[in-house]
């Protein structure tokens, strides 16, 4: 499974690129803003995107829900500090998934393990 | 926060392994961090024809600070104890397998994230001693409608909406407080034009495509992004003394970072479950 990851911070980053690489992911791209995710998705078409939601400038949980229904990722995970209503069930109503920090290398295992389940 | 010596020297390894992997016969002190003064470059060119230079430069640095710090493990701490999480109707199973071992937390939430039943282990744990604790922690709560037992390394949690159960060790963890965006330039300096050719052009093909861009571990266990911020030139400015010179820029990103010890508890996913159910409307 081809992934593309973006957050502002080098250290969620560096844990994402690591977490996705232990589930068996292929990176293939890597972005600091909403923006420049946006960007790499339409040029790469990677199977997922994880996304950070607050990434100056513009918004993951946009760029997220924007992605998803124009069918540019099938596979969208967001992860958010923002555990509220009104951040997640747009999301989620979107058919978006979410995770909220902190976040594990089990965790991000078991959301691409349930992804390869749902593709088989 | 690595200094910016230590990410030079981050970079300065993966140009020694392009160097090797590719069979360019340069000596690893031929890749140095800072730049070369004229009197040793002349020697080193006269004895080896090239010299990479990786050094900073720190006047076009940028610093961002972070606007919420937040906390992971700097290291994941290792945990022989694993736990699977089943469910049977209206009972929930908590089988304790791997190596039993002092120091583990144990952190069972059998209603939503409203209790959470804490076991530290003791050194002389035992599988199912683990089992028994879990469960005594369980039933030490007094939640109403949700009882506990355990048989053997199996706890059985009776009447509980939900169940969530992790196991996670001591560890250092740390925060990204700032993170600073630095120029470093990679610069290649030969006593003839082919020679420098082939070593600009390998770190341009091995370099440039690497997509995404490397994330390299620093020596506090924090990272370093590195990126191309500007693609390769020559410079023949200095031909006339028989100095070639390659030149390309990378942006190295990292953090600085605030450190505090705390515990990793690792959710573990319950088997056959989505762990991450798409919301479906309601309130």
């Amino acid at each position: 499974m081809t992934a593309i990851y973006a957050d502002d911070s080098v250290i969620m980053r560096g844990r994402l690129n690591q977490y996705l690489k232990m589930a068996g992911c292929k990176i293939v791209g890597c972005a600091t803003s909403a923006r420049s995710a946006s960007q790499l998705c339409e040029e790469l078409k990677p199977d997922l995107a994880v996304l950070d939601v607050i990434m100056v400038p513009g918004s993951g949980k946009d760029v997220a829900l924007d992605l998803k229904q124009r069918g540019v990722v099938k596979n969208v995970l967001v992860i958010t500090s923002n555990s509220q209503d009104s951040t997640i069930k747009p999301l989620r109503a979107a058919g978006v998934r979410t995770l909220t920090k902190p976040i594990s290398a089990e965790q991000i295992a078991a959301e691409i393990e349930y992804i390869q389940s749902q593709q088989v | 926060m690595p200094s910016l010596d230590q990410v030079c020297t981050l970079i300065q390894t993966e140009v020694l392994g392009i160097m090797q992997a590719n069979s360019v016969g340069l000596p690893p002190g031929q890749v140095g961090v800072g730049q070369p003064f004229g009197q040793s470059l002349s020697e080193i060119l006269g004895q080896y024809q090239a010299q990479i230079s990786i050094f900073p430069i720190p006047k076009a640095a940028q610093n961002r600070t972070s606007r919420k710090p937040h906390w992971v493990t700097s290291i994941d701490p290792p945990v022989t104890l694993t736990v699977q999480v089943l469910r049977n109707s209206n009972t929930w199973t908590l089988t304790f397998g791997g190596v039993a071992a002092g120091g583990y937390n144990i952190h069972t939430f059998p209603n939503g994230s409203r209790n959470d039943c804490y076991y530290q282990t003791q050194a002389n744990d035992t599988l199912d001693s683990v089992a028994t604790a879990v469960a005594l922690s369980i039933t030490n709560q007094s939640i109403s409608g949700i009882s506990a037992s355990a048989s053997g390394p199996v706890a059985t949690v009776t009447g509980a909406p939900t169940m969530r159960c992790g196991i996670g060790g001591n560890c250092t963890m740390i925060a990204e407080m700032r993170r600073t965006m630095c120029p470093i330039s990679v610069k290649v300096w030969a006593a003839n034009a082919p020679i420098r050719n082939q070593i600009g052009a390998l770190l341009e093909n091995l370099l440039a495509p690497t997509y995404p861009s490397p994330m390299l571990t620093a020596p506090d266990l924090s990272y370093v992004w590195v990126r191309w911020a500007k693609p390769g030139w020559n410079d023949d400015s200095q031909s006339s003394y028989s100095l070639y010179v390659w030149e390309a820029l990378l942006e190295a990103e990292y953090a600085t970072v605030a450190t505090t010890t705390g515990t990793a508890v690792e959710s573990i996913p319950i088997t056959g479950i989505d762990p991450n159910p798409i919301y479906t409307g309601g309130s």
